[in-house]
């Protein structure tokens, strides 16, 4: 016991710089982040009677289940993820494999592609809402076949985007992905650069042709890159706010509910029970993906 | 002389660089073309909207620059910017130092908790962090917002500065300390200058993910007389404005972000891939 | 000026002892070179030294004072290190300054300690020049100012040679030695390279695997090894070592190697008798080793062998040749005016009295 104090102390004085200059970042980020955390569930676990506030109680929780809206907005974020996650992934990589070969100008190109990267979010979706306009905006007028450069009349009415729940999260989704498409990009061509051309040339002199060399070299070797980012971007797609909020006002996702509930509703409680759930979600589907994957590369070795 | 065969696979690969530079570049355009559009390309009673504008103008930034509610919004995003530069570059690169710098049991997984605090919804966190700044009298204020800001950046500057002392040598602070440097003086008078153009980077990048944050800017000064530019564009969309000031005020946003991106691409990168690559 | 001594020092990083059992004493003045290959824990020495590790038992005196627990900042050394780790936001002048301004020295005391060490180094004209503007050779002397301006009691030197070129590298040595001879500090010296120990301090101490296996003036490290490992380690070309024998004929002591027998000098037929008839390693620098016309001590049977050239090398004052005899190879240093060949048999005469036989199980030094 004694030695342990002396260790301790000893500990500390060594340290005691290192100690001083850390905790102010310790304190700022581990505590903010617990008071928020356990500020979300005290409020999801209020339940306030015209007496006295009830605690705990799961009230706000039966309440969100018997609410329609609620329900919507679930599947809704769900479709949101699973669309949005793969695209987001799929695109990234069409990018990066079109920037993986030597060609003139290449550096002009990659700046290019990392452009979206440099428009703000809240900037991106107004564009779009201002493009997805009904009915005269530029989309609805390029379908509709109105300009001599594209004369096909794909559709013969204008489209309200923002009217419709399916194409208003279509429309988000396309924003999202538009948006964030640098960042899968770079992290699976920073994947394909350490890739080492030997590990193609060996393929290729043993008869490999593009597909299979694609499928038995390339693929294999980006799976860190990919594992990641399912992981790292999914979660970024579970949360997102801003462009349902812009683009699909009238559909909320779990994440613009938590706005509505809050700020319409007038009900922080409530709000903050489908922030609660919303991080449970992020929580298991993150540790799901995690298995997943571990269970394909298993799969896969074994192949 | 011979043409070169130009074979199936680069068409492909032509064509897929021309339709993704279409992709992202027609949004852009967009933008800018509406920033520059007059009155009549934009109310055209029916007709379709045209490409170009009859008469291009820069009339609505000269509004803009005119306009009180603009310039203080712009003022406001840029102090709050700034704020939560301070505040974080000052917790922040600190912190980092002791990560690099010193080995003692349990610190990597300090190092990789605080850099991940950075993965936190921010959407969840919104709701409990205005409740407790209503208490706290931070709602509608500046100094909110940019507390608000510091927590999503200070594990973005810790990365970076880690990224930063990494590449200053040890020998440094121990020959600094053999001559008699206290630790602290060692940290402020040789190792921060060393380290002052990388922490340059990160300030920048710090200052970016502020100016154009929405979510705990618009929680915040949602319901107050106060606007970053970024909820200002959000309470004018619900009033239906032209949409030619909307893309004005778009492009003030999103100019100074477009040029320090390019300037800091490559520490942008690193923050954007931050956790991704060890 | 100080006295820095260890007393049953260890030192421990994480499972790995790095340091087992350190003794030593460096008096005041002197100039004391660790030597020893790679990993061997002299670094880790200096830096315990300096206060930058920790020792983990045993106790480290500064002027018969334990120091163990006292910062480096309150130690009152000076350390060059490997990089120069030169501060590379101050100008000459400034790094130099560096260590008086903390220590509140008056600013003009300050300058003319500056003027001073620049004096010293030569580094005249170069005061306001940032260190990315300088050569090695100039950051080199930086280093060395910015140590000795602060008058340190113990001058801690880490390789500081290392990175400079071989013809910079001569000059730095003699002008270290003229400073160690003007101002008399003790110093503290590191490095891997034996040529440079050897050529620059009073006492050398040879470390392996953590321990130190002989600390001698160089002289009698280069002519007693006390074992097998200062034996190979000290002196360039390295020693031959031979699995031999020791035998009697004649009631005397003979070593066996090679299908030869040569006698074993008077003086070390005492000492080898423990060993006889038991394998030993015999030990024989290429110096020791003549062609029989041009030996300096007299050629008899008994310290005479016929041998086969392999290879001549030549040095210029000397040739380095490699012989065989019955498969076995080794090598020695002849006089160019030999005229040796290749594939041509010689007759070589071994110098035994400066020849070294080593128990194969201790490694120790029989005739030390």
């Amino acid at each position: 016991m004694f030695k342990k104090i002396k260790i301790l102390s000893y500990f500390f004085k060594k340290n005691l710089f290192a100690i001083l200059i850390l905790t102010p970042a310790v304190i700022y980020l581990v505590g903010f982040l617990l008071i928020i955390l356990f500020k979300v569930v005290e409020l999801s676990l209020t339940h306030i009677t015209p007496k006295a506030p009830l605690f705990p109680s799961v009230y706000n929780f039966i309440e969100l289940s018997k609410n329609p809206e609620f329900k919507e907005a679930f599947f809704r974020t769900i479709l949101f993820t699973f669309i949005g996650t793969p695209l987001e992934l799929l695109i990234g990589m069409v990018a990066a494999f079109l920037l993986a070969r030597e060609f003139i100008a290449r550096g002009i190109i990659r700046s290019l592609f990392i452009l979206p990267l440099a428009i703000p979010s809240i900037v991106t979706a107004i564009i779009l809402y201002i493009m997805f306009d009904y009915p005269g905006g530029h989309i609805n007028n390029i379908l509709m076949g109105n300009h001599s450069f594209f004369p096909f009349k794909v559709i013969s009415y204008p489209i309200n985007w923002r009217g419709s729940g399916f194409f208003a999260i279509l429309v988000s989704i396309f924003g999202k992905v538009w948006r964030d498409m640098p960042i899968s990009m770079l992290i699976i061509l920073a994947g394909l650069q350490s890739i080492e051309k030997d590990q193609y040339e060996a393929a290729q002199t043993m008869g490999a042709g593009a597909m299979q060399t694609f499928i038995k070299i390339t693929l294999p070797l980006l799976t860190p890159a990919i594992s990641t980012l399912l992981i790292l971007r999914s979660i970024e797609m579970w949360k997102e706010f801003i462009f349902p909020f812009i683009l699909a006002g009238s559909y909320p996702l779990l994440a613009t509910l938590i706005e509505r509930a809050y700020h319409e509703w007038r009900d922080p409680y409530e709000a903050s029970t489908i922030a609660l759930i919303l991080l449970v979600l992020i929580i298991i589907s993150t540790i799901l993906i995690f298995y997943l994957l571990k269970w394909l590369k298993k799969r896969l070795v074994k192949i | 002389m011979k043409l070169k065969r130009i074979n199936t696979s680069e068409i492909i690969w032509l064509i897929g660089i021309i339709i993704m530079i279409l992709i992202i570049l027609f949004p852009i355009f967009v933008m800018f073309k509406y920033s520059i559009s007059d009155r009549a390309s934009v109310v055209t009673g029916g007709k379709p909207i045209p490409l170009w504008p009859y008469h291009p103008t820069i009339e609505q930034f000269k509004t803009l620059v005119t306009t009180d509610r603009f310039i203080s919004a712009a003022l406001c995003s840029i102090e709050v910017a700034l704020t939560s530069v301070i505040i974080s570059l000052i917790i922040g690169t600190p912190a980092a130092y002791a990560l690099v710098r010193y080995r003692f049991p349990g610190i990597m997984v300090l190092a990789t908790l605080l850099i991940s605090v950075r993965l936190f919804p921010d959407i969840v966190s919104v709701v409990p962090v205005v409740e407790i700044f209503i208490k706290l009298r931070l709602i509608n204020t500046k100094i909110g917002v940019a507390l608000a800001h510091s927590l999503l950046s200070i594990p973005y500057v810790i990365f970076i500065a880690m990224g930063v002392f990494e590449t200053i040598p040890k020998d440094l602070d121990e020959q600094a300390q053999i001559m008699g440097a206290s630790k602290l003086y060692s940290f402020v008078r040789v190792i921060l200058p060393v380290a002052l153009p990388g922490l340059a980077a990160a300030a920048i990048y710090v200052f970016l993910l502020s100016w154009d944050e929405f979510i705990f800017a618009y929680f915040i000064l949602a319901f107050g007389n106060l606007s970053t530019l970024p909820v200002m564009l959000q309470k004018i969309l619900s009033w239906t404005p032209q949409h030619n000031l909307l893309a004005a005020i778009s492009v003030m946003l999103s100019i100074p972000v477009i040029i320090f991106t390019f300037i800091v691409q490559k520490y942008m990168r690193a923050g954007a891939t931050a956790g991704a690559v060890k | 000026m100080a006295t820095v001594k260890f007393e049953q020092v260890f030192k421990r990083f994480g499972r790995n002892l790095v340091i087992k059992n350190l003794n030593l004493i460096i008096k005041d003045g002197e100039f004391v070179t660790l030597v020893g290959p790679s990993g061997c824990g002299k670094t880790t020495t200096l830096r315990m030294v300096a206060g930058l590790e920790d020792i983990t038992s045993g106790k480290l005196y500064i002027d018969d004072i334990i120091a163990n627990d006292v910062p480096p900042q309150k130690r009152g050394l000076a350390m060059v290190f490997q990089s120069y780790a030169l501060f590379p936001h101050m100008t000459v002048a400034e790094n130099i300054g560096f260590g008086l301004k903390i220590k509140k020295y008056r600013k003009d005391e300050i300058i003319k300690k500056i003027k001073w060490a620049i004096e010293l180094l030569n580094l005249d004209g170069l005061e306001e020049r940032l260190p990315r503007e300088l050569s090695g050779g100039q950051r080199q002397r930086v280093a060395l100012a910015r140590a000795l301006v602060l008058e340190p009691k113990v001058l801690l030197l880490d390789e500081p040679l290392s990175n400079l070129d071989a013809k910079l590298r001569l000059k730095m040595r003699a002008e270290l030695k003229r400073i160690h001879r003007k101002l008399r500090s003790t110093v503290i010296y590191v490095t891997h390279d034996q040529v440079e120990a050897m050529s620059l301090s009073d006492k050398v101490a040879i470390m392996n695997e953590g321990s130190i296996f002989q600390v001698g003036r160089p002289t009698d490290v280069y002519n007693l090894p006390e074992n097998l490992f200062v034996a190979g380690f000290i002196g360039s070309p390295t020693m031959n070592f031979f699995d031999a024998k020791i035998i009697k004929k004649d009631e005397k002591l003979f070593i066996e190697f090679a299908g030869a027998k040569l006698l074993i000098p008077k003086r070390y037929q005492k000492k080898c008798a423990n060993y006889l008839n038991k394998d030993v390693i015999f030990g024989i620098r290429p110096e020791n080793i003549y062609e029989k016309r041009f030996s300096k001590i007299k050629s008899v049977k008994e310290n005479t062998m016929d041998v086969i050239v392999d290879v001549v090398e030549p040095l210029g004052d000397r040739d380095m040749v490699e012989v065989t005899k019955e498969g076995i190879e080794f090598s020695c240093l002849l006089e160019p005016e030999a005229k040796v060949k290749p594939d041509e048999l010689i007759k070589v005469v071994f110098d035994l009295s400066k020849s070294h036989i080593f128990d194969k199980d201790t490694k120790k030094n029989i005739i030390y």
